[in-house]
């Protein structure tokens, strides 16, 4: 359980390091997201299986963003609906893309590096 | 080279072999004990997020589930690794458990989950006793600071 909860972990870092840098495309993300879900099939996750649920809904959110900012509506809209799946499974009362969309950057915007951060590191 | 030197070369090498294999394991060891810690002390983290993203956003059966996943992962590992932090989180936890039930206007499952609350926080600070209002005044005021 500790090390499939340590998989989560590593995903919530891509999404940490993608939020950082545009160059970074959904693509790290997706793979990922495929790795999660395999590590989920194992019958001794099932107890956390809603949390595997949880940080791939987010990552899906995640990527929808990504693509939209690329102009890829039709691959974008793909990604939410997988998110917006995930987070009805979950019983979320607003699944819609609006709140999903809002949620997930009020996370991500917590890691963002601020310019006068990066400044200040030199 | 005379016999007594070669003995004598030849000590010294078994000296410097044995001593800088006895250091490199011991400096091994501790990294490899060091990276075996590491999902202990990030695998809370993740479940704490994930059980509070519930409680805001999820129906009260879903919320309540990932609250009681968190709390009984959390009873474990106390069980191996006691720390006072983990009590802490075990005591929010369950009050948000209380309120949940609140809300539900299940006030015995409330007070149930208010002890067990409270049971996590007093040693954390003492012994000192916090009623079961302040108890959830505070865990409010925290979420709403989070938000």
């Amino acid at each position: 359980m500790l090390s499939g909860l340590n998989d989560l972990q590593s995903l919530y870092f891509i999404a940490i390091i993608n939020a950082n840098d545009k160059k970074l495309e959904a693509k790290s993300l997706l793979n990922e997201i495929g790795v999660l879900k395999d590590i989920e099939r194992k019958s001794d996750l099932q107890e956390i299986k809603p949390a595997f649920d949880f940080y791939i809904g987010r990552a899906y959110v995640y990527a929808a963003l990504i693509e939209k900012e690329a102009h890829n509506t039709e691959q974008a809209s793909q990604y939410m609906k997988s998110g917006q799946t995930l987070f009805q499974s979950l019983g979320w009362t607003g699944y819609t893309e609006e709140a999903l969309r809002s949620i997930v950057t009020r996370e991500l915007d917590k890691w963002k590096v601020r310019p006068q951060m990066r400044e200040s590191g030199k | 080279m005379t016999r007594a030197a070669k003995i004598l070369y030849f000590g010294a090498l078994l000296i410097g072999l044995s001593t800088g294999s006895v250091i490199s394991f011991r400096s091994t060891a501790f990294r490899l004990e060091a990276l075996y810690d590491i999902p202990r002390l990030t695998a809370p983290g993740v479940l704490r997020d994930f059980s509070y993203m519930q409680y805001k956003n999820a129906d009260p059966a879903h919320a309540e589930a990932a609250l009681l996943t968190y709390c009984n992962f959390l009873e474990e590992l106390q069980k191996m690794y006691p720390e006072n932090a983990q009590k802490g989180e075990l005591a929010v936890a369950y009050t948000r458990l209380a309120l949940l039930e609140d809300a539900a206007n299940n006030q015995e499952q409330s007070r149930t989950y208010i002890t067990k609350a409270r049971s996590w926080y007093s040693p954390v600070v003492g012994g000192r006793e916090l009623s079961d209002s302040e108890m959830k005044f505070a865990v409010n005021k925290m979420d709403a600071w989070m938000q």
